[in-house]
């Protein structure tokens, strides 16, 4: 199978986003760097490096035939789940504001989750190929995926990081919604996750203020409703063409993590409703030409890897961006690709690559 | 089994079509809601955000160096301690308070009226004195401290405080230089953060961050420390001494309309402007306009020499000192019958003046007096500066015509007065008056540089030769203001000696006088050009006798420290030339002079001629080595290399002359010598040539007019 050229409507939304990114962590983290280990570099540093490591594995990514990754998709997915649980022991891993969501590698930390997620859409696709119209039938078909995502969100929540596990949940799901499983099903298991969902807001105490900060941000808006209310004054503060790059200064008072969760609001403020609409843009061009893909792609594997990567990235933005905005609850979601973060950049790059294989496979 | 494939395949398109357009929706939602909160809701946002940065307090920015020209420090600034407060890190407010109350010099209860405000952070004492910071430290009450901010210091205290200016507690410039330039000389604000950053975790352990620290940039002045100092101290002497209200002096470097001094009385010293009225603090030689009176008749004979309406020797009746015309008499002090326009600078003769203002005529007059820059801003760059005032010529009466032709009737800033006269002596160039040279950063490169600035050329360069040797009669016998003369050089001046405009309407102020005096020396190449002006004086108002001697005292020492030398040589230095010998001795010419009877030149010569005696330059002036700025240094020179000048006589030379060494020729062999390069010579005295102008060496273009002055050798 002849590889043919590359795609630009997912390459140069995604280097755009990643070349954003590093500026954007610069300006929003040189403070804090400069604070926590007198280097003010010292975030941009590492994101370039992961950034530099990304784009390596892409490129190698991109000229494999993404087959090879069908075979791997149960090692792998074994892998990450050995991961995950490795958390549970002291030894290994890394506490960071609160969660054990980290493991040490030398002088580096890796998020598991990360990973994982990208072997449960390689697993799904993989799996939903071979069974095709069983998925159809809820115990011949749909119980194994199930599972398995079950207890990755499990390990997931424990960590605890509900965030990811809820879009780790609903990009399974949406993956089977697209293979032909039944809605009658899948609304069947979303509803029975709802009340383990529910525990597991309410009795965790900040999940809960996080949601009625979320609700009525202004009437706590000098305790729990800060947070969001810092990101609603960073986008005002922006304006149209916002206050020019480096000078927000919500970042550098006010704005709780603006180098991961919180880096879309400093978007708004430094490059304005301009800036944010680029970054949106962005997503949109590359959300679109990645479901093309899932649509053309030569196999039923490359089109359910190619839709699952697409999904993923895609519902990242939107809930981070949403976030952000004040449209849903406050949640642990980087923004992919911009966001601060070396596994996340380093894995989401490593599903771009794979997309660009599926891509330049296609029909035309 | 195909219809089954195609029936899925229309499901999978369905779902896929579902999961677009529902990702699509996301997408809008989230541009839509931006929109919102970036346009829509924008101001409001922005406002509160504004508001919370409020919380972080700012504080007082290290502002950059004023020097004066010679890099010497006129303002600076110190770090100094002051005390704040985090009310909500205290614990026992009650017996903070007492403890703090007698250290802060307040009463508890003033104390603990600051802590009633909703604040994380609140200032107890701004800038306190040294001390105060160490002993509250000792306390180590929690939720108290002390943080360095820097504070304005001037060194030399009232000297060139109007020029210099003040700065506030927050480090803002307010008045002067300080003001006038403060974006460049003030740096970026600094900020404070509290620990008041987000959801109680603390990203600053200390509690306080300092953030921001820009330093200002530097400012170089045109003013010269030295200057400023001769002209304050002389300055004050004389309204002491005449018991005056205050006074103001200017002294300016005429090629260039630097301004070298701005002295101002009563002065105020700018570390603690607050115990001064605002009244004290301001440059009233920029913002306040006078009445000039005599001084102005300056303009009136440029622009008749400029037009050709008179020539020095043209003579205008006086009418016996006084002058009728239309319902008012004018007066003259002293009676005169007929007076050349030379004799009328030299007396001052108001009659004279209106004459001469009549046949020039109102619509030319007026033309020139607003070249010169009267009646409008001159652009210094200081704040404040006053207009005056300058009646279109339109609305002249001829009484008007008249009454401004002697200088009433209009008001005139010092700063215009003195920036018109250095155009009189630099050859007619109106230049704009600025006290700052240039702006360096830290590392000592130059951010902005001010060159001369030629604001238009206003007379040809004859006329003010002309004029600037009309104005040397002044200050010789039978002048008014023979107080500026000088030993060694010829001063050009005018007296003036205004009644004062009643403030409240019409009309003057019976026995209220501004005595003035404007100037340059040396007359024929000018290094420096002054104002002083004595506000109302007691007793004798004439500035020939208050504001001249105040000239002369600025002007001689100012060219003693600049280390210029004398134009005129005294006679005991002209007798040490070497003279030729009896062979080439004219006979018999200037025979009958006594040298020993010539004891100060200048005075002698106009006694003994009662002419007046143009300039020389001394022949035999060496090379003096001038380590500091001295006025001719600087980087333009009227008339020579002037980029923008409209002059024609800014032509380049086809090639370059140097003018000869005269000294010791006869009066024939110097004429030939001189006039074999074109040159023209104004020949004064007989004998041989004891000093020449230009000087030996100097460039000279063709036409130029050069002088020399001979004096009678006499065999012992």
């Amino acid at each position: 199978m002849a590889k043919r050229g590359w795609d630009p409507y997912l390459l140069f939304p995604v280097l755009a986003l990643v070349l954003l990114g590093i500026v954007m962590v610069y300006s929003s983290s040189s403070i804090l760097a400069d604070q926590r280990f007198r280097d003010d570099f010292f975030f941009l540093k590492k994101q370039a490096l992961f950034a530099g490591l990304g784009v390596g594995a892409l490129l190698v990514l991109r000229n494999m035939d993404y087959l090879f990754s069908q075979k791997l998709a149960l090692p792998l997915l074994l892998l990450c789940l050995g991961l995950l649980l490795l958390l549970f022991l002291p030894g290994f891993r890394m506490k960071m504001g609160g969660a054990t969501r980290w493991l040490r590698v030398g002088p580096f930390s890796f998020q598991p989750s990360e990973l994982a997620k990208l072997a449960l859409i390689i697993y799904l696709a993989a799996y939903i190929s071979r069974k095709g119209p069983v998925l159809r039938e809820f115990r011949r078909g749909l119980l194994v995926p199930l599972c398995i995502t079950g207890f990755m969100a499990v390990l997931i929540t424990r960590q605890p990081d509900l965030g990811m596990a809820f879009t780790v949940t609903t990009v399974a799901l949406l993956l089977l919604f697209f293979a032909g499983a039944r809605l009658r099903h899948l609304l069947t298991v979303g509803l029975a996750a709802l009340p383990f969902l529910y525990l597991a807001i309410a009795r965790v105490g900040y999940r809960q203020q996080r949601v009625t900060a979320f609700l009525n941000p202004w009437e706590v808006a000098s305790s729990t409703g800060f947070q969001i209310i810092q990101s609603f004054l960073a986008f005002g503060s922006g304006g149209p063409l916002g206050a020019g790059l480096g000078e927000g200064r919500q970042k550098l008072f006010f704005l709780p993590e603006p180098h991961t969760d919180f880096i879309f609001a400093l978007i708004g403020e430094e490059l304005g409703l301009l800036g944010v609409l680029i970054v949106v843009a962005c997503f949109v061009v590359f959300f679109w030409r990645g479901i093309a893909v899932g649509l053309r792609a030569p196999d039923l594997f490359g089109s359910y890897l190619a839709l699952g990567i697409t999904l993923n990235i895609g519902l990242q933005a939107l809930i981070n961006m949403a976030v952000v905005l004040g449209l849903l609850p406050t949640k642990g979601l980087t923004l992919p690709f911009v966001s601060y973060g070396g596994t996340s950049l380093l894995v989401n790059l490593m599903a771009v690559g794979l997309l660009l294989s599926v891509s330049a496979q296609c029909r035309r | 089994m195909r219809r089954r494939r195609n029936r899925d395949r229309n499901w999978f398109r369905l779902r896929v079509f579902l999961i677009l357009f529902a990702f699509s929706l996301g997408f809008v939602i989230i541009c839509v809601r931006a929109y919102q909160l970036q346009v829509l809701q924008r101001d409001r946002l922005r406002r509160l955000a504004g508001q919370q940065h409020q919380q972080y307090v700012s504080l007082a920015p290290k502002r950059g160096v004023v020097y004066d020209r010679n890099r010497d420090e006129l303002a600076i600034s110190l770090e100094v301690d002051s005390v704040f407060a985090q009310p909500r890190k205290i614990a026992d407010l009650h017996a903070v308070v007492q403890k703090l109350a007698p250290l802060l010099q307040m009463t508890p209860r003033e104390l603990q009226a600051r802590f009633t405000r909703e604040a994380p952070f609140i200032w107890l004492k701004r800038q306190a004195p040294p001390g105060l910071a160490e002993q509250i430290q000792r306390l180590g009450v929690q939720g108290i401290g002390t943080l360095k901010e820097s504070r304005r210091f001037y060194p030399y205290r009232e000297m060139g405080s109007h020029v210099l200016g003040f700065a506030g507690v927050d480090a803002q410039g307010l008045e002067g230089v300080e003001r006038e330039y403060d974006t460049y000389i003030r740096g970026e604000p600094t900020y404070l953060l509290t620990e008041r950053d987000a959801l109680g975790r603390s990203l600053f352990p200390q509690g306080l961050q300092v953030r921001g620290e820009v330093e200002g940039y530097d400012v170089v002045l045109t003013l010269d420390k030295t200057v400023q100092y001769i002209a304050e101290k002389e300055l004050g002497r004389a309204v002491q001494e005449h018991r005056a209200l205050g006074g103001t002096v200017i002294v300016m470097a005429p090629k260039t309309g630097e301004v070298l001094a701005i002295a101002n009385a009563p002065g105020f010293n700018p570390n603690a402007p607050e115990g001064y009225t605002p009244a004290r603090w301001r440059n009233r030689a920029v913002t306040d306009v006078f009445e000039p009176g005599s001084t102005f008749k300056l303009f009136l004979v440029a622009a008749a020499l400029e037009e050709g309406v008179a020539n020095p020797e043209d003579r205008f009746f006086a009418e016996q000192g006084a002058y009728r015309l239309g319902s008012k008499t004018i007066h003259d002090v002293h009676p005169h019958g007929w007076l050349t326009l030379q004799e009328i600078v030299q007396v001052s003769s108001n009659i004279g003046a209106s004459k001469v203002g009549d046949k020039l005529g109102r619509e030319r007059y007026y033309r020139y007096l607003r070249q010169f820059g009267f009646g409008q801003r001159m652009g210094v760059d200081l704040p404040g500066e006053a207009e005056g005032m300058l009646w279109p010529a339109s609305q002249w009466s001829p009484l008007n015509l008249a009454t401004i032709s002697f200088g009433q009737g209009v008001s005139v800033t010092p700063i215009q007065l003195v920036t018109a006269l250095s155009a009189i002596a630099n050859g007619g160039y109106l230049m704009r008056p600025t006290v700052v040279r240039k702006i360096v950063d830290r590392g000592g490169h130059t951010v902005r540089e001010f060159g001369p600035r030629i604001v238009r050329k206003v007379i040809s360069r004859e006329t003010s030769t002309k004029l600037a040797q009309i104005m040397t009669g002044v200050t010789k016998q039978g002048g008014t203001g023979k107080a500026a003369a000088l030993q060694g050089f010829e001063v050009a001046g005018k007296t003036g000696t205004a009644q004062k405009i009643n403030p409240g309407g019409k009309g003057y102020v019976r026995g209220r006088y501004i005595a003035s005096f404007v100037g340059f020396v040396p007359a024929e190449a000018p290094k420096l050009s002054m104002i002083v002006m004595v506000d109302e004086p007691r007793g004798v108002a004439y500035g020939g006798v208050v504001a001249a001697p105040v000239f002369r005292a600025i002007a001689e020492q100012t060219l003693r420290y600049w280390g210029v030398q004398p134009t005129i040589p005294p006679v005991r230095e002209a007798r040490a030339l070497p003279l030729p010998g009896p062979a080439s001795r004219p006979g018999g010419e200037g025979e009958g002079t006594s040298p020993g009877s010539v004891g100060d030149l200048t005075l002698a010569a106009a006694e003994s001629t009662g002419e007046p005696v143009p300039w020389v330059v001394q022949a035999s002036a060496s090379a003096h080595a001038q380590p500091r700025w001295t006025p001719d240094s600087p980087p333009v020179e009227p008339g020579g290399g002037f980029g923008q000048s409209k002059a024609t006589e800014a032509a380049p030379t086809p090639e370059p002359m140097v003018m000869p060494n005269l000294v010791g020729q006869t009066a024939r062999q110097a004429l030939r010598a001189v006039q074999r390069l074109g040159l023209r010579v104004w020949v004064e005295g007989s004998g041989v040539v004891v000093a020449q102008s230009p000087r030996p060496g100097t460039p000279v273009r063709h036409g130029e007019l050069s002088q020399v002055r001979l004096i009678s050798p006499h065999a012992p």
